[in-house]
């Protein structure tokens, strides 16, 4: 008994939904039932742009039903649809401050009972008359002093609802350099005006700005910097010419300067090259400061004749000089040895006094070869029992340049 | 007889138990590993309950991979009094937690609640908890374990009585275990129901038999039958919960499988070898309880604890790690390497108090008292009682102190200058990369917005550049050889895919690495914190990719977790209600199963004596190794060994201590020659390996030979030094080597130099940049560019030059193309480039093409570490052609020429000379850039070479370099058609700003050479200031 009910109810259910299912399906023409309207606008005229909104009046009917006609407006800026509503029992489209404040192209199409009944378009126009702003752009912000370069000042003059103006407007464009300011007239055109301004051939800092009328632009600048080097000299300056390798030796460039006789940027890079007779190479980076570079260089430790030469690379370069050093030392004192260290030195100078510290002694005993460094004067070098038993051995000496043989002999 | 119920052992056991942790969580819990990652997940949900995707780490990752129960309660609590509030909460609740399990869980086990009192008191001090707490941080791992423990006895009267309220307060625990550790419940199941199950049978089938001996397998067998509805029934529900409970988990692994490559864990480490594991995770979990391990299995081993014995067995040796090839065996190959296997030590130790318990109850007030008094004598029973609490208590708090002594985390870090520094400028804008952290990174990333292409919980990983590596963090790199370093720097040479402009460097150590991949100094914070920042990096885009997840996994995600509290919570209260009002003062079930605690039989007494006997004779032979090893001055090898290690670890007083007392070297001279001496060697290696030869030459002298290997940064250095040592009073020591007596030229030195300072124009607001505020990108121009072929690795190579007056700091990167002129390959120029270039100054280039490393999975992966390796990128066509693009932005540190080249000659294959510093700064790293060019002079190759000591002021650093050797490569294609500088072709900017470019230094610059495969090399100096005066 339960369960018949059950069935029932579901039979029930079932058969409504059908029911339901099969009504949906049919499509039944619906009835049009719009009556007949007559509205038209007149033309919009071009109109300047307003924050207050357009009132467009009609002709026609007075009485019109909600979504019997409709008013849409396209522009650039966006596409809307408006309805009219009765003002002193007229229609009138009103057409929003946030779409008559934008200038530009804007179509319109009138629509009754979704049909289209009337087409046209008009013209927002900037205010020129109030005027908001200037914008200027200024790129690129630095150039080169030379004829090649130029930068370009673009000015884009706006009313006070920042509508770009209408083409033909005179804006003047000024750009200033040292004690000359150029100022030159321009029409816009498609909104902007640009000028490109040449590079002048000194360097310094171009200013630019730009007006219409009372209106003024912010102050953009771009630097002039030099155009690139022109060959240069250099000398050289030590206290003395001595290969002690414990002297700073400065070479300087004159001041290097481009072919309008600009000055290097600070940090610009100078790399000085020497070279010796035998192919050893130093290599020597140093930055201009206020067009002159200066190389340090420690003096060699060993007789010898650098032929320097400064260049920036690829661009400029100086003519060669030679710079001579010559030797502290005439011989290689003979090297002692006491309890298995062998001492080399004690090595002077130029004056009779003692080398540096830290002067390269290289020693050769039986095919090693040990590297040692002066302190107070000498070089010691320990050498091991075990490599070297009780006898006479050749040590071969090379510092400062000199090389030595001497006979030594160890005793135990 | 009517007594207070309350069991003043378990009170005692849960106060003591919050005094201690309650104290020292304060001061350890946020050096943890761990504790800051789950910190870190809890914010997430605290900010953003329902969203599983989180933008912080691996460029976004899902948080749907770790079970959301302890963190959700974290972040909900952080409502209250903040994050580390909640932290610190769930902690102390977790303490109480644990305490109590075993309290329930020895009850169970061993019912009599003397002996689970003194197992709920012994709990307090388990080293193995300490450690799991205080040192891990595993919160959700003790929060699940703890609840498993607490759903033990409801299971066992639910299969005992078939009481259907039992079932659901046993489920209800279940699920909060399930959703607080996913693993817990799973091996839970395995290793401490089942044996429990099985417990369960045996009481039943001794319950049908009058004496424990005649439960037989037959009438085991019966009870079995007898309780099978009801364990299925307990089964079929709890696998029902795993799966459910955490259902979002179970799909987020289904769809983003683990592609992690295994990361080296302590806990797989042969224990035997590496000896710190060993310490770690087997010597202080186990701590005293090693000692009664004979006592353990002899218990568990009793017929009713069957079960719990063959279990417990099972997780001591799968706690072994790899010191025995049986967990591996017994585990397969992959969740070996996926899992931590200290978790079954852990277990294995909790496994192990209630019996611990019932032995100290037996050892202090029952019949082993009146046994071992007997045998012994009174107060040698005392003494050895207290002596064995006394320990215990020492390991516990040795344990919790252990993070003092061997810190695991750098120090504490302050967030707030680099959380306000993230926050000022928009520079959360772009992504950001600590290094030197150590975990404490999760506390920034909680406490920030912006996003880290690092983070800190490797199984959530996304990119390739990380699963394939066994790297843990990037910001620890250093610890991982190649791995690390080299996930680290292909994150650094093209830091732009991943919009990286940040890294906040803890760790010198990384800081050459990024000064050569083109990374410069911003500022150094007041904590300490060194902002490294690349230049011309965009930001990140306004919408980022991310995997939503159905709302309904969201919506389960987000309420589950909190439901299985509150659930378990009413149906305990529920029961807490009933039992008040019931006065029959009833014991649970389980009691009529209580032991009988006769004495033991001897073989249990002396096998415990023979095992403490054999214990203590492997700890004192353990402690004489260590005495020699370690003793310091003991040996020659062990002096050379002290050494190293102190000058390693930069303790030089140590280092001091090893040398000869009566050479002339004082301290403040041996000080004075440690302060001048600096560079890579000195302030960037990490000692990797020593090599000690050591050769006798009489009783008190010895010459021994060191071959080191040090890790560096950006290469590996060997060095060798031979050491004179001599024997004084029974102690080595090492006779001083001499220093270099070179002395400079001039007393005070006086430079004049261009400095730089970019500002723009900018106005104090955070508007974004205005027109005037944009710099000029400076012009540079490609010299030269050719595309080379070495067997099967192709490069491009050549030079550029910054051709604007403003120095520029250029990005080159450089594009392989087949024929069809489809992309195969694109890179950035790492190191072999100098970056920083001053107006005129000219560099050369190399790029290399890196793939992501070891992608597939049968590559080899390079045993040694080499950090100038790198992985080719798999080309799937012959490239012919290229394309090589610079983008400059305006550099204004880094620009200082510290080191020049002097005397260079070449002796056959060597190429020797010494580098001068006649600046004021000393040149830490110098970096000597060789080209090498054919008869033509046109560039085929680039090479990098570091030189291992600074240069300081005004003096000579020589060096002697061996030249390269191998053929060339050879050219696949040149040209400069394809160059492009910052958007323009490089033609236009060639014919504009240079036009009659000339050949002024270039000649000056080769240098011939003799012999060789090449005709010319150049070479460009480059320098590494560390610290700028």
């Amino acid at each position: 008994m339960k369960r018949h009910t059950h069935i029932s109810h579901l039979l029930l259910y079932m058969s409504i939904l059908i029911c339901f299912g099969m009504s949906s399906c049919k499509e039944e023409p619906v009835e049009v039932t719009a009556t007949p309207i007559t509205l038209s606008i007149n033309n919009i005229e071009d109109t300047t742009v307003t924050e207050k909104g357009i009132y467009i009046s009609t002709m026609g009917d007075t009485a019109i039903a909600t979504g019997q006609a409709y008013l849409i407006l396209s522009s650039t800026y966006a596409t809307i649809v408006i309805e009219p509503e009765a003002i002193n029992n007229t229609p009138q489209f009103y057409i929003p401050p946030s779409f008559t404040k934008r200038s530009g192209v804007v179509n319109y199409s009138l629509y009754l009972n979704d049909n289209v009944t009337q087409e046209g378009s008009f013209r927002l126009l900037s205010n020129p008359t109030q005027l908001g702003t200037v914008e200027t752009y200024l790129g690129p912000r630095s150039i080169v002093a030379n004829v090649r370069d130029y930068t370009m000042l673009v000015s884009i003059p706006t009313d006070t609802l920042d509508n770009t103006l209408p083409d033909n407007t005179e804006v003047a464009l000024k750009s200033q350099f040292k004690s000359k300011i150029t100022t030159t007239s321009h029409e816009v055109t498609s909104g902007f005006v640009w000028k490109r301004i040449y590079a002048p051939l000194k360097t310094g800092r171009v200013s630019t700005g730009s007006t219409i009328e009372n209106i003024s632009s912010k102050e953009l600048v771009a630097d002039v910097f030099p155009d690139v080097a022109q060959d240069f000299t250099i000398t050289a300056s030590s206290n003395h010419n001595y290969a002690d390798g414990n002297e700073i030796i400065t070479f300087n460039s004159s001041q290097i300067r481009d072919a309008h006789g600009n000055v290097m940027t600070d940090g610009t890079l100078v790399t000085f090259f020497m070279t010796n007779a035998t192919g050893a190479q130093w290599q020597i980076t140093a930055s201009t400061i206020n067009g002159y570079a200066f190389a340090k260089a420690l003096h060699p430790h060993f007789p010898t004749t650098w032929n320097v030469r400064a260049a920036a690379t690829g661009i400029a370069q100086s003519k060669t000089i030679t710079q001579e050093f010559t030797a502290i030392i005439d011989s290689i004192p003979a090297p002692q040895i006491t309890e298995r260290n062998l001492t080399v030195g004690p090595l002077t100078s130029y004056l009779g006094q003692l080398v540096q510290n830290g002067i390269d002694v290289q020693v050769t005993v039986n095919n090693n070869t040990y590297n040692g460094l002066t302190k107070n004067g000498s070089a010691v070098f320990y050498l091991k029992e075990e490599d070297y038993p009780a006898g006479t051995y050749n040590v071969n000496v090379e510092t400062l340049g000199l090389e030595a043989t001497y006979k030594i002999t160890i005793t135990d | 007889m009517k007594q207070s119920r309350t069991n003043k052992y378990l009170v005692s056991a849960v106060l003591l138990g919050m005094i201690f942790h309650g104290t020292a969580m304060f001061f350890t819990v946020e050096r943890t590993y761990d504790a800051l990652i789950h910190l870190f997940f809890a914010n997430h949900y605290a900010t953003n309950w329902f969203e599983p995707w989180s933008y912080s780490w691996y460029t976004g990752f899902t948080v749907m991979g770790y079970p959301p129960l302890v963190h959700q309660t974290i972040g909900a609590l952080s409502y209250i009094g903040g994050l580390k509030f909640g932290m610190f909460t769930v902690a102390l609740t977790g303490v109480v937690l644990f305490i109590t399990g075993v309290y329930r869980f020895t009850m169970v086990l061993i019912p009599n609640k003397k002996v689970a009192g003194y197992a709920a008191v012994l709990a307090v001090f388990s080293s193995s908890f300490v450690e799991t707490l205080h040192i891990f941080g595993q919160l959700p791992s003790i929060i699940g374990i703890s609840v498993l423990m607490h759903c033990l006895p409801e299971i066992y009267l639910w299969v005992k009585t078939a009481r259907k309220r039992h079932l659901f307060k046993a489920l209800a625990l279940l699920s909060v275990t399930v959703t607080s550790h996913h693993v817990t419940p799973i091996f839970g199941m395995v290793f401490f129901i089942f044996p429990l199950l099985g417990m369960v049978v045996m009481d039943a089938a001794r319950e049908k038999v009058n004496s424990t001996k005649e439960v037989t397998v037959i009438a085991f067998a019966k009870a079995v039958w007898t309780h099978l509805r009801r364990i299925i029934i307990f089964g079929g529900c709890s696998l029902f919960l795993i799966i459910t409970c955490i259902l979002p988990y179970w799909v987020n692994t289904k769809n983003n499988p683990i592609t992690q490559v295994p990361i080296p864990h302590g806990s797989r480490d042969s224990f035997l070898e590496v000896l710190s594991s060993g310490l770690v995770f087997f010597v202080i979990p186990w701590g005293l309880l090693m000692f009664l391990l004979p006592y353990f299995f002899y218990r568990y081993y009793s017929k009713r604890l069957l079960f719990f014995g063959i279990s417990f067995t099972l997780l001591f040796i799968l706690g072994t790690g790899g010191t025995t090839p049986i967990p591996l065996a017994m585990l397969g190959e992959n969740a070996f390497n996926i899992l931590t296997l200290d978790r079954f030590t852990l277990w294995a130790s909790i496994m192990a108090l209630p019996v611990f318990g019932e032995f100290c109850y037996r050892f202090v007030e029952g019949d082993y008292k009146d046994y071992l008094q007997e045998k012994w004598g009174t107060l040698v029973h005392r003494a050895s009682g207290a002596f064995l609490s006394l320990l215990f208590i020492f390991i516990a708090i040795f344990t919790i102190t252990l993070g003092k002594f061997r810190p695991s985390q750098p120090d504490v870090i302050k967030m707030t200058p680099i959380v306000n520094f993230l926050n000022e400028d928009e520079h959360y804008k772009w992504r950001y990369l600590p290094l030197g952290f150590g975990d404490q990174m999760a506390w920034l990333s909680a406490q920030t917005q912006a996003t880290t292409v690092d983070g800190d919980y490797h199984s959530a990983r996304r990119l390739p550049e990380l699963t394939t590596r066994a790297v843990e963090r990037l910001e620890n790199s250093k610890y991982r050889g190649i791995e690390g370093i080299g996930s680290l720097q292909q994150f650094l040479t093209v830091p732009e895919k991943y919009h990286l402009k940040y890294v906040f460097s803890n760790d010198k150590f990384y800081d050459p690495l990024l000064y050569f991949a083109g990374w410069h100094r911003l500022s150094l914070l007041e904590n300490g914190i060194m902002v490294w920042e690349k230049a011309g990096i965009a930001p990140l885009p306004s919408v980022l990719p991310r995997e939503d997840a159905p709302l309904v996994l969201k919506l389960m995600w987000g309420i589950i977790p909190f439901s299985t509290v509150i659930l378990a919570i009413l149906l305990h209260l529920g029961a807490l209600w009933t039992r008040s009002f019931n006065r029959k003062n009833e014991l649970p079930l389980y009691f009529a199963f209580a032991a009988k605690y006769k004495r033991a039989p001897s073989l249990l007494y002396w096998a415990s004596i023979l095992w403490t006997i054999v214990l203590l004779i492997i700890i004192a032979y353990a402690g004489y190794l260590f005495y020699v090893k370690n003793t310091t001055q003991l040996s020659a090898r062990n002096v050379v060994t002290a050494y190293y290690d102190a000058v390693d670890f930069k303790e030089f007083e140590r280092a001091h201590s090893y040398l000869d007392p009566e050479s002339d070297k004082k301290l403040s001279q041996f000080m004075l020659e440690i302060s001048v001496s600096d560079g890579l060697l000195s302030s960037y290696a990490k000692l990797d390996s020593l090599h000690i030869d050591i050769t006798p030459k009489t009783d008190t002298t010895a010459q021994g030979v060191v071959d080191a290997t040090w890790i560096t940064p950006l290469k590996e250095i060997q060095t060798q030094d031979e050491l004179e040592l001599i024997k004084k009073k029974s102690k080595w020591y090492i006779i001083p080597q001499k220093v270099d007596p070179d002395i400079p030229p001039e007393q005070l030195l006086i430079q004049s130099g261009t400095r730089y300072y970019n500002h723009g124009k900018r106005a104090v607001t955070s508007e974004q940049t205005f027109h005037e505020d944009v710099l000029k990108q400076p012009v540079v121009e490609v010299l030269s560019a050719r595309l080379v072929q070495l067997d099967t690795t192709y490069a491009i190579v050549g030079e550029i030059q910054n051709v604007d007056n403003i120095p520029a700091d250029i990005s080159v990167t450089g594009a392989l193309y087949n024929e069809e002129n489809e992309e195969l390959a694109r890179f950035n120029a790492k190191d072999v480039v100098k970056h920083k270039l001053l107006p005129k100054e000219t560099t050369l280039y190399r790029i290399n093409f890196e793939g992501i490393a070891w992608a597939s999975a049968l590559e080899e992966k390079p045993t040694t570490y080499e950090p100038d390796t790198f992985t080719e990128v798999d080309l799937t066509d012959i490239p012919v052609n290229f394309e090589v693009q610079v983008s400059a932005n305006v550099a204004t540190t880094d620009l200082y020429q510290a080191a020049d080249l002097f005397n260079v000659t070449q002796k056959d294959t060597t190429l020797n000379g010494f580098l001068f510093n006649t600046s004021i700064e000393e040149a830490t790293i110098p970096q000597l850039l060789i080209g090498y060019y054919n008869e033509d002079k046109e560039l085929l190759w680039v090479e990098s070479r570091y030189i291992d000591e600074s240069v300081r002021q005004q003096r000579k650093r020589p060096f002697s370099e061996v030249l390269y050797t191998d053929a060339l490569p050879t050219e696949v294609a040149s040209g400069l058609a394809t160059a492009s500088v910052n958007g323009l072709p490089n033609q236009s900017i060639s014919d504009k700003v240079v036009p009659q470019r000339n050949d002024a230094g270039t000649n000056r610059t080769f240098i011939s050479v003799a012999g060789m495969p090449y005709a010319y090399i150049t070479i460009i100096t480059n320098n590494y200031v560390g610290n700028p005066k």
